[in-house]
């Protein structure tokens, strides 16, 4: 009798441990930070599922070069695992964080190639780009959402953002006062908020109707 | 300091997009302590500009993510790194569910050989009661027979049951009476052979009815008895003797 208790005890634990392994629930990120502190490289694979594409899609836009991108997001992600304790949760989320290193080692490595970024490169629209976006957030209107941000805005969140041009760089080329570089990267990361909210308001209703 | 207009300048937005001095972040993270409704505006900007970027990913070269890995794992200790961590986890699940379902099976299967194993002994305890019983029983009717008492008489057959061989072991001190039936008469379908306690003046007693499949078998003891004696009667007894089919009789006294 004893005997059976102890084996039906051990079963219920092993279906646990399956069903939580087998969900293959995503983690949040505080787990994933936890497993690379940790030198376990499942949390780095889990970083680069969630993050690789779009830290490519920055390199990318900085560096035009697929193989020059690529020594980026390898040394993105390499500097992610080493430096993850100057990570602070305080501060950055996981992503920008990851994206500033990102940024700098695009910046760095466009330096060493071409002395100096050519100005014309800021006529750039997001269209233009003529890439394969690859969107990460479920059930979010990806073209929608690019094409009815207007471009004013869209420029600013590109070359600001993506691409780590200086405020100083971008005033210079729109001819535009420092101030007024700064007040609109505002509105424009407002109207992104309020577009991704309604896209995700959208989601949930959606779902919710299922 | 008025914190909605802090927050409206768009200073946050800047340190979010890195684009300010150390000295200015500073300045901002001792805010951020402040006022969690700062800290709070700037996850949520941190957000939209993470989701802006997922928005803008561009798919990468699909050997890119081994390349990362395999970069890691270049500089690592080799002990720290399983070959494939989410390979070896699942032939680890599998592995132990495979030994917990054979587990369950072998336990069961044992269980169950184990209560067969159980029937079968305690079968076998009851034939070895039995069996002892019988012994007891056999041990009793020896110390019986050795009783000093005790007295063996042959059976006095008459003519027609000439070949008759029966012994009464008969002890008048303990009250006992045994039959030996080395050697009877045959008896026809619903016969049976009765015993009878024959005294002075009086009429036969009817006593014990058997049908001789027993070789050595206790009957009844009758005091005062002068002479046993056996007929065939039909099978159940009768309660006076058929003289004719008189076997014989024993001498007591």
């Amino acid at each position: 009798m004893h005997q059976k208790i102890i084996n039906f005890n051990f079963i219920a634990l092993l279906m646990l441990f399956l069903l939580t392994h087998f969900l293959n629930l995503k983690p949040d990120t505080s787990g994933v930070v936890a497993m690379i502190r940790q030198k376990n490289e499942q949390g780095l694979s889990l970083l680069y599922d969630a993050y690789g594409d779009a830290i490519y899609g920055m390199a990318f836009r900085i560096l035009r070069k697929k193989e020059e991108s690529e020594e980026v997001v390898q040394t993105t992600f390499l500097k992610a695992w080493n430096n993850i304790d100057s990570f602070d949760e305080g501060r950055a989320t996981l992503f920008t964080w990851l994206a500033g290193i990102a940024k700098n080692a695009a910046i760095d490595t466009f330096r060493l190639k071409s002395f100096q970024r050519e100005k014309e490169q800021l006529s750039f629209s997001a269209s233009d780009y003529g890439l394969n976006h690859s969107p990460r957030i479920k059930g979010v209107d990806v073209e929608a959402l690019i094409k009815n941000l207007p471009d004013k805005y869209k420029i600013l969140l590109d070359k600001m953002f993506l691409e780590g041009y200086s405020q100083q760089e971008i005033a210079d080329a729109l001819s535009m006062p420092l101030g007024t570089v700064k007040t609109r990267l505002r509105e424009g990361i407002q109207m992104l908020r309020a577009m991704l909210k309604h896209e995700k308001h959208l989601l949930y209703f959606l779902t919710a109707a299922l | 300091m008025d914190i909605k207009t802090y927050i409206s300048s768009g200073i946050l937005e800047l340190y979010a997009t890195g684009h300010l001095s150390e000295d200015e972040q500073k300045e901002v993270e001792a805010i951020l302590q402040k006022y969690p409704e700062a800290k709070e505006e700037l996850l949520a900007i941190q957000k939209a500009l993470e989701d802006y970027a997922l928005i803008n990913a561009i798919a990468a070269p699909d050997d890119l993510k081994q390349k990362v890995l395999s970069s890691v794992r270049d500089q690592i200790p080799a002990q720290k790194l399983p070959e494939n961590n989410n390979k070896g986890m699942a032939w680890l699940n599998m592995a132990l569910f495979a030994a917990a379902i054979s587990g369950f099976v072998l336990f069961f299967v044992n269980n169950n050989h184990q209560k067969n194993e159980i029937q079968r002994l305690k079968s076998k305890v009851a034939a070895c009661d039995s069996i002892d019983r019988q012994n007891q029983n056999l041990f009793a009717s020896l110390n019986d027979l050795r009783h000093p008492g005790n007295q063996i008489v042959a059976i006095t057959a008459t003519p027609g049951y000439a070949n008759t061989h029966i012994y009464l072991h008969t002890n008048p001190q303990t009250g006992k009476n045994y039959l030996q039936l080395n050697q009877l008469p045959p008896l026809q379908e619903g016969q049976a052979y009765q015993l009878w306690s024959l005294k002075e003046g009086q009429n036969p007693i009817p006593m014990d009815v058997f049908d001789g499949s027993q070789t050595f078998t206790e009957v009844a003891f009758e005091n005062n008895t002068v002479n046993y004696a056996i007929t065939i009667e039909k099978a159940g007894g009768v309660t006076s003797p058929t003289l004719a089919r008189l076997i014989g009789t024993f001498k007591v006294s």
